[in-house]
């Protein structure tokens, strides 16, 4: 097999990616697990190598939660670029995300 | 309304109506059933759904299950994996999910033809088990064992694969080392029989040659010289095996007596010098002046250093030298045997001690069973000693070093500054065991002084280990050990033949007839209560050193 795409894409230049999201689950549910392939894939097809995807299991540190300020589970946040945008639920619309996440 | 209030309002209706929208959002995902869980402050409420049963699975039974558990959908992407998976292919759950399987591991199949089958399996009957090898991201590479599913939804429409994996890497080295274990046995087996034979048929001819007509003297004593030789060399190899399997089953006794190792070496100089001298060898010996007072079996010694010296002599070209040097270091004889010789391979000193190892045969009248050393070894370690063996490699020579502690210093000192003292006349030896170092170390002390060689262990173990070394005439032991307490240690220092007549004092805080009985079960010969007055200990040594003499 030949070279197996990274995890967590960091661009070419040195320093951080261009697009930064994070992923707040509770638990390894179905649904998450729908959410994160949902978002893996929209950010490998449109955003290779430019992207960082961080998937935090809020159920392992429930102050997280308080402090993102979520109001429910899955929710996606963008951090970078400013400023930040928020998507709630199962994320299989990829043309909704995108358009959140304004690329 | 001035302009500044009027873009601060606008600005803040636009926050606002953001702000709106985002809940309707989370109402509406809420509604059509697309949210896990809600927050409120700390707290996470997980909302039950029809998946709730199946998510409760994940959590707290796959996650818990040992063997790893991967999920993958119908294009090779993982959707889930479990905690063991995690460990066992050092990745975490959330970074690998939608990730296609080769992030985590590459397969390797162990036949060719494998893998067509596998794909087979799962194609035409759903599921699969059998062993491949996983390369993990790291390089690092393991054995496993799988069960691979197909995954089927409501319609018995493929929807991916469940793959339950189980690390067999350490079954599979264990499995080659049984299989290496056992070709070097039928090896060992295939010299043997050859070895065994090689002697008979000279020794058949000689007979035949007797038996004629026409034997004159001349004839008789050659024939007769080499039929005793081949017969020497037979008794050798058996004697060998015998040894070999004494040693195995732990039945091999020393004869042990205060011995001078130069004695020692000098009948194994005698033994060897035949086959030195036959090859053309040149033996120097560098002594240094003194004694060598070795407590040990002095035939045994003398057959390891015969060992060392035949190989020296074996594995050294024509017309080569043999050197011994032997001198005293830290309270042990150093002896060594060094030769001219073919050397050994740096690959191979680690396991010139090991059982049916031998060098390739490049010695001339090598002929044997490859154990010589191994014996020599164990032998040296039943005396408390140790065997090393040096080469600079191929064709450099080698060298073996025999260890072994001289009798003035067998025991094992607890303080470094307490000068030993030899044991006179009136000394013996005495082991003292108490889980108290204190106690322990104490009473060593006062006993050296008293001119006695003493030894010190701190559960019952270790006193059974070195009892074999020091072979105490007294014994002077604690009752309350870890590990294994003073009855259970008497009873055993009972069965072994240096314990079979030892006078074993048992040393409690408790002096109830009670407990002296249970003393005197175990195997004791007295009991005595700590602290042991000066009084009691004088009359305890004096009834050892008078039964001594029985």
């Amino acid at each position: 097999m030949d070279a197996v795409p990274a995890t967590n894409s960091t661009g070419t230049a040195p320093g951080s990616p261009e697009f930064v999201l994070h992923l707040f689950v509770s638990g390894q549910t179905a649904r998450s697990t729908r959410a994160i392939v949902n978002v893996r894939n929209a950010c490998e097809q449109y955003l290779k190598g430019r992207y960082e995807l961080k998937v935090v299991d809020v159920l392992l540190d429930p102050r997280i939660a308080a402090e993102e300020q979520l109001i429910a589970l899955p929710t996606l946040v963008k951090k970078f670029p400013k400023p930040n945008a928020r998507f709630i639920g199962d994320l299989s619309s990829t043309d909704r995300l995108l358009a959140r996440i304004r690329i | 309304m001035d302009p500044n209030t009027e873009t601060a309002l606008i600005a803040e209706v636009e926050a606002l109506r953001e702000r709106v929208a985002e809940l309707e959002e989370v109402l509406h995902a809420i509604r059509t059933g697309q949210v896990d869980a809600l927050v409120d402050g700390n707290d996470i409420f997980t909302l039950a759904s029809a998946e709730s049963a199946s998510n409760r699975f994940r959590g707290q039974v796959l996650q818990q299950i040992s063997e790893s558990v991967i999920a993958l959908d119908n294009d090779q992407r993982i959707i889930y994996m479990n905690e063991a998976g995690e460990q066992q292919y050092d990745r975490k759950a959330s970074d690998v999910i939608g990730l296609p399987l080769t992030d985590v591991y590459t397969y390797e199949w162990l036949k060719p033809g494998d893998e067509q089958a596998a794909w087979d399996a799962i194609r035409d009957h759903g599921h699969w088990r059998g062993e491949n090898i996983h390369v993990k991201r790291n390089g690092e590479v393991i054995h496993v064992e799988s069960v691979v599913n197909v995954l089927h939804d409501e319609v018995r429409r493929p929807i991916g694969l469940l793959a339950v994996m189980r690390d067999i890497s350490e079954e599979v080295r264990a499995r080659q080392a049984l299989s290496e274990s056992a070709l070097q046995k039928d090896r060992f087996l295939a010299t043997l029989a050859h070895e065994l034979r090689n002697p008979l048929s000279p020794l058949m001819n000689g007979l035949q040659l007797l038996e004629g007509d026409d034997v004159d003297l001349t004839l008789l004593n050659t024939t007769r010289g080499m039929m005793q030789r081949q017969l020497d060399h037979l008794v050798r190899l058996v004697d060998d095996l015998l040894d070999l399997s004494r040693i195995s089953r732990g039945k091999l006794e020393l004869r042990n007596a205060h011995v001078d190792l130069v004695t020692v070496l000098h009948m194994a100089v005698e033994t060897s010098r035949p086959l030195i001298d036959r090859n053309g060898h040149h033996l120097r010996m560098n002594v240094q002046p003194g004694t060598y007072p070795v407590y040990g079996d002095n035939t045994r010694l003398a057959q390891i250093i015969s060992n060392l010296l035949n190989n020296a002599a074996k594995y050294t070209p024509r017309g080569g030298t043999i050197t011994v040097d032997l001198t005293a270091h830290e309270g042990q004889a150093v002896l060594s045997v060094s030769d001219t010789g073919i050397g050994i391979r740096p690959e191979e000193i680690g396991r010139v001690f090991d059982m049916f190892t031998q060098v390739d045969g490049s010695a001339q009248g090598a002929g044997g069973l490859g154990i010589g050393l191994n014996i020599a070894q164990r032998l040296t370690v039943m005396h408390g000693g140790r065997l090393e063996a040096y080469s600079d490699g191929t064709g450099r020579g080698s060298s073996f070093t025999l260890h072994v502690p001289l009798t003035a210093s067998i025991a094992k000192d607890t303080s470094d500054s307490v000068p030993v003292e030899h044991a006179n006349g009136a000394g013996i030896r005495i082991l003292v065991v108490d889980d108290n170092a204190d106690i322990a170390g104490s009473m060593v002390v006062i006993l050296r002084k008293a001119g006695h060689t003493v030894g010190s262990a701190h559960n019952g173990q270790d006193a059974i280990r070195l009892g074999a070394i020091l072979k105490p005439q007294l014994v002077l032991m604690d009752i309350g050990m870890p590990v294994m307490d003073g009855y259970e240690a008497c009873r055993r220092m009972r069965a072994q033949y240096w314990g079979e007549r030892a006078r074993i004092i048992a040393v409690s805080g408790w002096g109830q007839e009670g407990d002296r009985k249970l003393s005197r079960d175990a195997g004791f010969d007295g009991h005595v209560v700590k602290p042991i007055e000066r009084s009691t200990l004088d009359r305890v040594i004096g009834e050892a050193s008078h039964h001594l003499k029985d």
